[in-house]
């Protein structure tokens, strides 16, 4: 049993829940898949008083593509991530962070919305929706606002979100032409990200760069985002071009987490290596 | 406050009880339905002894709520067998010694009864990923995925 008791909210669309958060400010907590929240709780790190439980909300769940987007509804859960042809599609390297996450268990359970909003440095969503671009909807009471991932993560577990807010959709742009991927190192089975990597290429008719951006997850205490386009547009694909990579992404990590798994400096050169990795897998 | 009516099915029969809003599934399962095949290890979601089916997906259920199993559909590992003869994931493993101490076999089981219902081939390496949410603290593994991997051949679906 959980020490500290709490009032439960089953709200069933999101005017309800809204009004809701508004009503109780930060004692509430939404609950989504509860992966994180209810070990925290049956831990002892959160106490809420009210508990918010959002997974009967209308019109959270569901993955969607308009002609520029993909939409994921807040509610939406690793596995159907996972496992959708539309999200593979469209941007494969999201397929593959989230089949990364924690356990089929876990999967099953928890949700992108949830993912993001804890806001865990180790999260595998993070550098992908960065590099990808993302934008997410928040909505309060009174109006909706849409947030960039590069600008929504602001340390550790810490947001842009403002008191009231939630978090309803997740929306990628689709874009032609690019390819994708994601490299992760975990020293156990299901275990959080002591470093990730995810990476976005273009290249141009004659095989040269025409993009690339690269987005590192575990090793600082937000995801790091960097546009490498500048240093290698106009560069023919090679071995070479790979390490240059590697050694690029390795100088710009600047302030890594040394903890109980890895030490600042590992993480760092791992933070290349990954890079280099997803690179070459990009390139095919 | 504090205290919420929660109607779910367990294994085909129906519980009705108010309980703290604070109770896990994985305590009602216990101490409300009375049904301790589902064992508690970590409470923090790691090791999968209180793997149950919810609504026919795998969850731990020390990372939901009682109150989150309203209206759901739950099975246990008693669910698995009519509590006379052992269903054949039981009497495989219990052929392959796939049990040491016991306290992994409730998890176990239900996550490979749900794997084999999906009717999806896999490798040796796919049957470990899909165990790695439940963890056997005497690693007893290799006896686990002989056993599962003999059920799946025996369905062709070894690949």
């Amino acid at each position: 049993m959980i020490s500290r008791p709490f009032e439960y909210f089953t709200p069933k669309t999101l005017g309800e829940a809204l009004a809701i958060m508004k009503r109780f400010g930060d004692e509430a907590k939404l609950l989504a898949g509860g992966q994180s929240l209810v070990p925290m709780m049956n831990l002892g790190l959160v106490a809420p008083r009210y508990i918010i439980d959002i997974n009967k909300v209308r019109g959270l769940s569901g993955i969607r593509e308009t002609s520029r987007a993909l939409i994921i509804g807040a509610i939406v859960r690793h596995h159907e991530i996972a496992s959708s042809e539309t999200v593979r599609r469209i941007i494969p390297m999201l397929s593959e962070a989230a089949s990364h996450i924690g356990d089929m268990h876990v999967r099953h359970r928890g949700t992108i919305g949830g993912s993001v909003c804890h806001a865990d440095p180790a999260a595998d969503y993070l550098p992908v929706l960065q590099v990808a671009d993302a934008v997410f909807e928040v909505r309060d009471t009174r109006r909706k606002r849409l947030v960039k991932a590069r600008e929504f993560f602001k340390d550790a577990f810490t947001t842009a979100l403002k008191d009231g807010e939630v978090l309803t959709t997740v929306q990628i742009p689709k874009r032609n032409g690019w390819s994708s991927a994601y490299e992760k190192l975990e020293f156990v089975a299901g275990g959080f990200a002591v470093a990730s990597a995810a990476v976005m290429v273009k290249l141009n008719e004659r095989s040269e760069i025409e993009n690339l951006m690269v987005g590192i997850g575990g090793v600082e205490r937000r995801p790091v985002f960097l546009d490498l386009t500048p240093g290698f547009a106009g560069r023919s694909v090679g071995r070479d071009v790979a390490e240059e990579v590697e050694a690029s992404v390795t100088s710009r990590v600047r302030d890594p987490i040394s903890d109980i798994q890895a030490d600042g400096e590992y993480r760092k050169a791992m933070a290349g290596v990954l890079a280099r990795r997803a690179f070459q897998r990009c390139l095919g | 406050m504090g205290e919420s009516l929660v109607v779910t099915r367990i294994n085909g029969r129906e519980y009705t009880a108010k309980v703290d809003n604070r109770m896990l599934l994985c305590d009602f399962i216990r101490d409300v339905a009375g049904l301790t095949g589902t064992h508690v290890g970590c409470m923090t979601g790691n090791c999968g002894a209180c793997t149950v089916l919810m609504d026919g997906l795998t969850v731990k259920s020390c990372t939901l709520l009682a109150v989150q199993a309203n209206g759901s559909e739950i099975t246990t590992v008693e669910g698995l067998s009519n509590g006379l003869a052992l269903n054949p994931i039981q009497e495989t493993f219990h052929r392959n010694y796939a049990a040491q101490c016991g306290y992994c076999t409730p998890g176990m089981l239900i996550t490979v009864h749900y794997l084999l219902s999906k009717k999806t081939p896999m490798s040796a390496d796919e049957i470990r990923e899909k165990l790695s949410g439940n963890l056997c603290r005497c690693t007893g593994y290799v006896n686990i995925v002989k056993s599962v991997s003999e059920l799946l051949k025996r369905e062709g679906l070894l690949k």
